[in-house]
C-alpha cells in the first residue's frame, strides 16, 4: 500500500513541491538563523579560542567578558606563579590601538601582546611568516582580513609597515586568526611592544595565561588560583563561555534571533500542518474508497505518516542544503567570516522538523481515521 | 445454519443525529437477498437506499435491527473482523467510480488485493486478467483521466470483482454512463458476478437496466414497499 501513498503524494507536482518547499524554507530559516546566532556568539570568544597553549585564564576579580578588560597589577603574575600546580604562567595584553597605513587608511585594531620570552598566546595558524620573527624590532603579526583592510588588493607580503601610536610597526607575519565579534583587524605582537602601542595606564597586565602541572586538571588549577589569589580564574572553555553568557544576558542579540527562530518554528508548524492537511482533504474521497474497500485505519495512518515523512525528509534536505550553501558562498565575505553551519544545529533542526512534521501530520491522520467510509456512496 | 439467503436485513432502524433534530432514515426495514441473483433496490431520492446499502456493507452501524451476510451477523463482529469480512467477501462499486487518480487501471483494479496483503506484482497480474476479461486489455497502464466514463466504471467493476467476492454491492453503477455503456457494464456484471453462491445488490434509478434483475425491491420513506420477482416485473419492463 505504501507505493500508493507515494503515488498519491507525487501525482500533483505543484502540490508536492509546495509541501516540500514549506518544510525546506522553514528548515532554512531555523537552521540559518540559529547558525548565525551561534557563530556570532562564537566570534565573541575568538581571542580565547585562538590561544591553544594555555588551558587556564586568569583575570581581574571583577572581570565580566573579554572585551572589557580591567588590568591586573604585576604582582598578580607572581601570585599566580606561586600557586601549587602551576607549571607556568605568562602575561597577555589585550587592548585597542589605532593603526594607520602609509596611504592613510585608519582602523582601530584589537592588539594582543604575548609573552616576550615564550611567545605563548600566539595563534598557531600562520598564512605567511614564522612565529620567531615576532622577536624582531617593531614586529607585528596582522590577521589576514586586517591585512586586506590596510592593503586592499595586495598579495600577502612581509615587510609592510603600519603606524601604531606614532610608532612604526613592521608586518612580519600574517595570521589566520578567528573572526572577532567586531570586525576590527587583529594585531599580535610582543607584550612589551604592545604596551608602547597602547595608551599608558598604571596597570597594564590584561590577562594571565597559565598551564597546570601534569596531573592537575585546568579546572582544579583555576579553583586553586581563585582560592589563593582572589583573582578570576577559569579553564579556557569556561572563560570563553563567560563572554558568551555576558552577551546573551546583556544584549538584545539572543532575543532578536530567538524571535526569528520562533517565527520559523511557528510558521513551519502552521504552514506545514495546513498544507499537509489540505493535501489530505484533497484526497479524502480516495482515502474513503480505500477504507470502504478494506484498508484498515492503521495502514491509512501509516500511509499519511509516510507521505509526511517523505515530505519532511526531502524538505529538510533542501533546507539544510540551502543553509550550508549560504555559509559556503559567504565564507569569504569579510563581514561574514566566522559565520558557519553548525552541524549540531542542523541535527537539532532535523529533530525539530521531525516533531513539526509529525505534529502537522497528526491532524491529517485524525481526519483520515475518523473518516466515514460510507461517504463514497454519496 | 446455512440458508439460501445471501443477505438478510431484519427490522433495521437508522437515525442520524439526536433529539429534535434526529432524522429517521430507515424505519423497520426488512429484506432478503437470495444467492444466485441480481437484486435492484429502487425508490425516490432520500428514501434510504444508500443508507441501507452502507449498513449492509458494514460502513454504517444501524440504530437497531440485525444484518446477516453469508450467515454472519455483521454487527456482532469487531471493527477489525468486519473490515476483514468485507475485504474477503464483498465487492463495492460506486457511482463516481472513486478510482485513485495516480494509479494505472491495473493498479486501481488491484487495490483490494493489495489491501489483503498480496504483493504488488501478483496483485497487478491478477487484476490485469480481470480487466482483460472486461475488455480493457489495451488500457492496463492507462491513468483514469485518460479513460472514458464507461472504461472507468469497468475498472471499478474489475476492482470490485478481482478478489471474487460472494457479495457485490453497487451504488448507481450506470448513472454516469450512456445507455450503451451502462448495458455493457451490466452484461459484464451479470456474466462474472452472478453464480449460485453469489449475489449482487444494486441501488439504482436507472430503469434501462431493470431487465438484468431477478428481484426488484421498492423503497419509500425508509421502508420496503414492494418486492417484485422477475416474472412480475418482466411484464412491466
Amino acid at each position: 500500500m505504501f507505493f500508493i501513498a507515494l503515488r498519491m503524494l507525487t501525482f500533483d507536482t505543484a502540490k508536492y513541491l509546495g509541501l516540500i518547499f514549506t518544510v525546506a524554507f522553514s528548515t532554512f530559516l531555523i537552521s540559518q538563523q540559529a547558525s548565525v546566532f551561534a557563530s556570532l556568539m562564537t566570534r565573541t570568544t575568538s581571542q580565547v579560542r585562538d590561544v591553544s597553549d594555555a588551558s587556564v585564564w586568569v583575570a581581574h576579580p571583577e572581570h565580566r567578558y573579554i572585551d572589557e578588560i580591567k588590568p591586573l597589577s604585576e604582582s598578580a603574575l607572581s601570585a599566580v606563579r606561586g600557586v601549587e600546580g602551576v607549571r607556568w604562567a605568562v602575561r597577555l595584553y589585550r587592548g585597542l590601538s589605532r593603526a594607520k597605513s602609509a596611504d592613510g587608511t585608519f582602523r582601530t585594531c584589537i592588539t594582543m601582546g604575548v609573552d616576550d620570552a615564550t611567545l605563548i598566546g600566539l595563534p598557531r595558524r600562520m598564512v605567511i611568516g614564522e612565529p620567531e620573527s615576532l622577536r624582531d624590532a617593531d614586529a607585528i603579526f596582522l590577521d589576514r582580513f586586517g591585512y586586506s583592510y590596510f592593503f586592499p588588493g595586495q598579495d600577502f607580503k612581509l615587510g609592510a609597515v603600519l603606524e601604531l601610536n606614532d610608532r612604526g610597526a613592521v608586518v612580519v607575519g600574517v595570521i589566520d586568526s578567528s573572526a572577532p565579534f567586531v570586525t576590527f583587524p587583529v594585531i599580535y605582537t610582543r607584550y612589551s611592544l604592545a604596551l608602547t602601542y597602547a595608551g599608558q595606564e598604571r596597570n597594564t597586565l590584561s590577562l594571565i595565561l597559565a598551564q597546570p602541572e601534569p596531573g592537575v586538571s585546568p579546572t582544579e588549577l583555576a579553583s586553586r588560583i581563585r582560592e589563593r589569589t582572589g583573582l578570576t580564574a577559569m579553564d579556557a572553555n569556561a572563560f570563553g563561555w563567560q563572554t558568551i553568557w555576558f552577551y546573551i544576558k546583556n544584549t538584545g542579540i539572543p532575543v532578536n534571533f530567538g524571535v526569528i527562530i520562533a517565527v520559523g518554528i511557528l510558521v513551519g508548524t502552521v504552514v506545514a500542518a495546513q498544507t499537509l492537511y489540505l493535501f489530505t482533504l484533497d484526497n479524502l474521497k480516495q482515502y474513503a474508497a480505500l477504507k470502504a474497500i478494506g484498508v484498515k485505519n492503521l495502514k491509512l495512518a501509516a500511509m499519511v505518516l509516510l507521505q509526511s515523512s517523505v515530505v519532511g525528509a526531502i524538505g529538510y534536505g533542501f533546507g539544510a542544503a540551502m543553509c550550508v550553501s549560504f555559509f559556503f558562498f559567504t565564507k569569504d565575505m569579510t563581514h561574514l567570516r566566522g559565520f558557519i553551519t553548525h552541524y549540531e544545529i542542523l541535527g537539532g533542526t532535523a529533530a525539530l522538523m521531525t516533531l513539526i512534521v509529525i505534529g502537522a501530520s497528526m491532524l491529517s491522520v485524525l481526519r483520515v481515521v475518523r473518516l466515514q467510509p460510507a461517504t463514497v456512496f454519496r | 445454519m446455512s440458508t439460501n439467503a445471501a443477505i438478510t436485513v431484519t427490522d433495521i432502524e437508522k437515525e442520524f443525529g439526536t433529539g429534535p433534530n434526529a432524522a429517521r432514515v430507515l424505519r423497520g426495514t426488512s429484506l432478503t437477498i437470495p444467492l444466485g441473483s441480481i437484486t435492484m433496490l429502487v425508490g425516490p431520492s432520500g428514501c434510504g437506499k444508500t443508507t441501507l446499502l452502507s449498513i449492509i456493507a458494514g460502513l454504517f452501524r444501524p440504530t437497531s435491527g440485525k444484518v446477516t451476510v453469508l450467515d454472519q451477523n455483521m454487527f456482532t463482529m469487531s471493527d477489525s473482523q468486519q473490515v476483514n469480512f468485507r475485504r474477503k467477501n464483498m465487492g463495492l462499486i460506486f457511482q463516481q467510480y472513486n478510482l485513485l487518480a495516480s494509479l494505472s487501471a491495473a493498479e486501481n483494479a488491484a487495490v483490494g488485493l493489495l489491501a489483503a496483503g498480496l504483493n504488488r506484482k501478483a496483485a497487478v497480474k491478477q487484476a490485469s486478467q480481470t480487466l482483460t476479461a472486461l475488455g480493457l486489455q489495451s488500457k492496463l497502464d492507462s491513468l483514469p483521466r485518460t479513460l472514458s466514463g464507461g472504461q472507468q466504471q469497468r475498472v471499478a467493476v474489475a476492482r470490485a470483482l478481482v478478489h471474487e467476492p460472494r457479495i457485490v454491492l453497487c451504488d448507481e453503477p450506470t448513472a454516469a454512463l450512456d445507455s450503451k455503456s451502462g448495458r455493457a457494464v451490466m452484461e459484464m456484471m451479470a456474466a462474472i458476478a452472478v453464480r449460485d453462491d453469489r449475489a449482487v445488490l444494486i441501488v439504482t434509478h436507472d430503469s434501462r437496466i431493470f431487465d438484468f434483475a431477478q428481484q426488484i425491491v421498492h423503497m419509500e420513506d425508509g421502508q420496503i414497499k414492494e418486492t417484485q420477482d422477475r416474472r412480475s416485473f418482466a411484464r412491466v419492463v
